[in-house]
């Protein structure tokens, strides 16, 4: 009869859309949701002038997931990690960012010490809905140029100087010389330190700065004043064995205290290597942590082929910086288990989790305890103070995070920032 | 005749194949165009011209810059900003060209580099007005169209624009190139000496030719702007320089198409080969572009126009 | 104080002059000959000065690097002239010959990244001594590296004016057409002057080597110096090169001391730009 087949009909369709909102509330998805992977994707430069830092990184983020992995993951789903290179050029990384996310859906981003690419992916990670944790130096990456996308799981270049500058007038005289690299880092170390200075009465000679790609640092040196006891140097790489070198050859024969020494051998800074210092975010050497971390680090060390000196196995990577990309991947795992993430839909419960979150030394965070401070999504964690010493980088001093937190007050609130 | 069709039907595509890419295709085709409009930039100054500038960085950099500051710092609109960059840019590109144009060819090259080195050094180091390395980012105003206000960020949005300002612009060159004007600049690059004795202005001719290229390039840069959102000193190094040089020749000197080409194969297996090996990726390219330029030396669009007029004859 | 930080920075000056030119005639070899403009020419320099890494390190002795960098180079050379740069050095335009050097100069930077790695390294210094100067001293190696330049430069002249194949290469770069018709085998000239300018850079590189920090991308910091002395020097003019490399180190040197470096850097290329202005052909006509 026509009624009976209606009847048949109707109750089949009411079955139909009965099933199609079941599967919608979540029931089926969100089972798929937990065993699905976790990706965690990473632009680091592994090629270009800052390829020993991304290499480092890519080494030991990818031993990080491994090792979560064989642990039973993050929130008992498996993590991907998928890595791109930034090739140290900010428009290539912010291409290779959307790539991760757009193409290989990437949950979570790391991204290089290239601070271009820090600042351009503010508004990238906020267009995507992504979160994405820099290891760039540049202040404003967790300041004004920033935004609650973007964590930073490493001190920054600003951090470093004021430690250095407290440091060096502590140990090292009372008037010193400023010179640098002509460009943002560079003269935010001498800047910053200058600036420290003045507060614990250092006075600061002068100040000059040098174009980029400067070859040859001879007529810079050869202005230091008679006077100055020391010499602060915002300088990278390459530039840092040059200076070093040429100071030596000069006849100059005070400390220098320089932005970074990665990747670089006591024998590389040639008979300048006793006078070089270092304010960097990680001790080289095993024994410059203290007692209660070293453990911890001796064991972060094993696994991801760092010996007790701080090199790798292939010794083209040191320890100081790399350890960013291990604890990047642990901030994640930490930051998505306690906030009961499941989906990009739970960023935000994710950023309060981060938010204030306090973390110890341990197998995940081998560096030390630390604080990823709220309000700037800034990690707070401790300065090593390096320096060439009879063959070795050793530590000389560390400042700790404790110290280093009421030196450096946030600059934004981004837990005022509504997302969309 | 056919080469007109070709060109629509190419454009007709555009339009309507964005719609089934995904959305990081989408985007990558938003640079590629952006990146060719920056190489036509190139190749009115070189390939039309015969003038090889070794410094289109200064536009790209300054372009960005033009739409990035005025945005950042006076809250303008897109529209007002794209203004501002044309104007200043064809301003800054006359009056460079008219100091440069008195040089022949190898001399203008040095002088190129340099003033791209220049602008390279004064951006790095005024770091409050560009943001030196670190650069400095913006929100990028919406798409004003005066019945609706569409956000400039969706990636449909953003990719018609940049289509339509791409083609509009590519249009224009291409008619340029057809009236006697483009005809005269044509001749200086086939033989300078012979133009000016049959009475052809050659320095006028080369500072107008010089002044359309920096807009087109301007423009790309200030699109490219608009797309990241971002900029910084680097957009003057001079690595944008070699790219703009290398997709040009890679895609055909001298065929305008060949600049939208360049880019579209070189950064579509860039992208696809550094995935595949992060170490090798660089080697392999310059293999390739190595074996192209041999086996197509006049570039891939530049190839393939010799080879279908030899089988027309 | 001033005085003798000016006078350092002089002396300074005439030595990268030295060096500086010494690679720019290397650029300026394989242009005037070849119409080449060899972009890779930076990343040559940094093997030499890569090879020198390793002689001085497993050789013991820097000073065997001055022979076998050039050497070195001039293999890497031959295989890139033979394997692309010849099908079309003749006859095409000089954007062919530019992607190639591009190329080129992708694939040695990248192989010298993955076996050199990308941290500076350094040579102890083969000349550990110092001038005195006034107040302050001044390495004697870079003494010796500056005269090194100009004994090459010499050599180079010397080569170019008394020998059979330095005829060849004068003559081909005037006139390839009738050279060849009088027998002069244009294609091994071709592919010599190409070594020979390659040669030229590795051999910089090598020199340069203890003076500062290896890195795979070292070249970069002086292609393009190098470039604009050699167009600023008058395409293919030794003694221009010499005049335009030193006046370029100096300005910069002097400047620097007395102003800030970076304001020395833009008054050098200020400089430069002047000089074409008021002789567009290039310092020398000859």
């Amino acid at each position: 009869m026509k009624g009976g087949n209606m009847m048949g009909k109707r109750k089949i369709i009411f079955v139909m859309v009965l099933t199609l909102i079941w599967m919608h509330l979540g029931a089926f998805s969100s089972e798929a949701a937990e065993k699905k992977p976790i990706r965690i994707g990473a632009v680091y430069d592994l090629t270009g002038g800052l390829s020993v830092y991304g290499n480092g990184s890519n080494m030991t983020a990818k031993a990080a997931v491994e090792r979560i992995n064989k642990t039973g993951g993050i929130a008992g789903r498996p993590v991907e990690y998928i890595v791109e290179d930034g090739a140290t050029d900010a428009a290539t990384g912010l291409r290779k960012f959307r790539k991760l996310v757009q193409k290989d859906e990437c949950d979570f981003i790391l991204l290089s010490c290239n601070s271009g690419l820090g600042i351009g992916a503010a508004p990238l990670a906020k267009e995507l809905d992504t979160i994405a944790f820099s290891e760039g130096t540049a202040r404003e990456i967790t300041g004004k140029k920033g935004n609650r996308y973007i964590f930073r799981q490493i001190d920054n270049a600003e951090m470093a100087a004021i430690a250095m500058a407290q440091f060096a007038a502590k140990e090292l005289g009372k008037s010193a010389y400023g010179m640098g690299a002509d460009y943002e880092w560079g003269h935010s170390v001498v800047d910053t330190t200058e600036k420290v200075f003045g507060k614990v009465g250092v006075k600061m000679l002068g100040k000059d700065f040098s174009p980029i790609g400067t070859l040859d640092f001879v007529p810079y040196l050869g202005k230091v004043p008679k006077g100055a006891h020391f010499i602060v140097a915002g300088y990278f790489t390459a530039d840092v064995v040059k200076l070093a070198n040429q100071a030596w050859e000069l006849g100059l024969r005070v400390p220098i205290f320089v932005g970074t020494l990665q990747s670089i051998r006591y024998e590389d800074l040639g008979p300048g290597a006793e006078l070089v210092w270092c304010g960097t975010y990680g001790s080289r050497s095993l024994d410059g942590y203290p007692s209660d971390v070293r453990s911890f680090q001796k064991a972060y060390r094993q696994i991801v082929g760092l010996d007790d000196e701080g090199w790798d196995r292939t010794g083209k990577l040191s320890a100081e910086y790399i350890w960013a990309g291990w604890e990047g991947v642990y901030w994640v795992k930490k930051g998505v288990e306690e906030s009961g993430w499941t989906t990009k839909k739970d960023n935000l419960k994710f950023m309060k989790a981060l938010e204030g979150a306090r973390v110890k030394a341990s197998p995940e965070f081998p560096t030390g305890s630390k604080m990823m401070r709220a309000e700037d999504h800034q990690v707070i964690a401790d300065i090593y103070v390096i320096k060439g010493e009879k063959g070795k980088v050793v530590t000389k001093g560390c400042m700790r995070g404790e110290e280093l937190l009421p030196q450096y007050p946030p600059n934004v609130d981004f837990t005022k920032e509504a997302l969309q | 005749m056919k080469y007109r069709l070709l060109l629509i039907g190419i454009f007709l595509l555009l339009i309507v194949v964005p719609n089934f890419l995904t959305s990081f295709y989408k985007q990558l085709l938003i640079e590629i165009l952006i990146f060719g409009l920056f190489s036509l930039g190139f190749d009115i100054i070189f390939g039309f011209t015969g003038l090889l500038n070794f410094g289109t960085s200064v536009f790209f950099g300054l372009g960005g810059y033009l739409a990035l500051l005025p945005i950042l710092h006076w809250n303008v609109g897109l529209w007002i900003a794209l203004l501002i960059t044309i104007v200043i840019c064809s301003l800054f590109s006359f009056v460079y060209g008219l100091s440069i144009s008195r040089f022949k060819s190898h001399y203008f090259v040095a002088f190129t580099i340099v003033v791209s080195m220049i602008f390279f050094y004064i951006a790095m180091a005024k770091r409050p007005l560009t943001g030196s390395d670190e650069g400095l980012t913006i929100k990028v105003p919406p798409l004003d169209l005066g019945f609706v206000s569409l956000r400039f960020s969706h990636p449909m949005v953003k990719y018609y624009f940049v289509l339509g300002v791409c083609s509009l612009v590519f249009f224009l060159v291409w008619k340029f190139f057809h009236t006697p004007y483009g005809k005269a600049i044509i001749a200086v690059r086939e033989n300078e000496e012979r133009a000016r004795l049959l009475g052809y202005n050659t320095r006028n001719l080369k500072v107008i030719s010089f002044t359309l290229s920096g807009v087109v390039s301007g423009l790309a840069g200030a699109l490219y702007v608009l797309h990241l959102g971002f900029s910084s000193a680097h957009s003057f190094f001079w690595l944008w320089t070699a790219r703009s040089v290398w997709w040009t020749i890679i895609g055909g000197v001298g065929t305008l198409f060949g600049a939208f080409v360049g880019p579209g194969v070189l950064v579509f297996f860039e992208d696809l080969i550094s995935t595949w090996n992060p170490d090798l990726y660089l080697i392999i390219m310059g293999i390739i572009m190595i074996l192209v330029i041999i086996l197509a030396p006049q570039g891939i669009v530049g190839s393939i126009q010799t080879v279908l007029t030899k089988r027309g004859k | 104080m001033m005085a003798s930080t000016i006078a350092l920075s002089l002396i300074n000056g005439v030595v990268w002059g030295c060096i500086l030119s010494m690679v720019s005639l290397g650029l300026t070899l394989i242009y005037g000959q070849l119409n080449i403009i060899n972009i890779a020419h930076g990343a040559m320099y940094a093997i030499g000065a890569v090879v020198a890494f390793y002689v001085a390190t497993f050789l013991g002795s820097w000073g065997y690097s001055l022979l076998i960098s050039p050497l070195v180079m001039a293999v890497i050379s031959v295989v890139i002239y033979v394997s692309s740069l010849r099908f079309r050095v003749v006859g095409y335009p000089l954007s062919v010959t530019l992607i190639i050097s591009y190329g080129v100069m992708f694939i040695l930077e990248q192989l010298t990244l993955l076996i050199f790695g990308g941290a500076p390294r350094y040579i102890p210094n083969p000349l550990p001594y110092q001038i005195g100067f006034f107040d302050k001293t001044y390495p004697v190696y870079r003494i010796f590296a500056a005269l090194f330049s100009l004994a090459t430069i010499g050599a180079l002249l010397g080569f170019l004016g008394k020998t059979k194949m330095g005829l060849w290469i004068r003559a081909t770069s005037q006139d390839n057409d009738t050279a060849s018709a009088m027998g002069v085998p244009v294609p091994t000239v071709y592919m010599f002057t190409f070594v020979l300018g390659s040669v030229l850079a590795a051999l910089g590189g090598a020199l340069v080597s203890p003076m500062t920090s290896i890195t795979h991308h070292m070249g970069a910091e002086i292609i393009i110096d190098a470039f604009i002395v050699v167009i600023v020097a008058g395409f293919g003019s030794i003694p221009g090169t010499i005049v335009a490399a030193l006046i370029l180190s100096l300005t910069c040197g002097f400047f620097s001391v007395v102003t800030s470096p970076v304001l020395a850097k833009g008054i050098s290329l200020g400089v430069m730009i002047a000089i074409l202005y008021w002789r567009p052909e290039g310092i020398m006509r000859y």
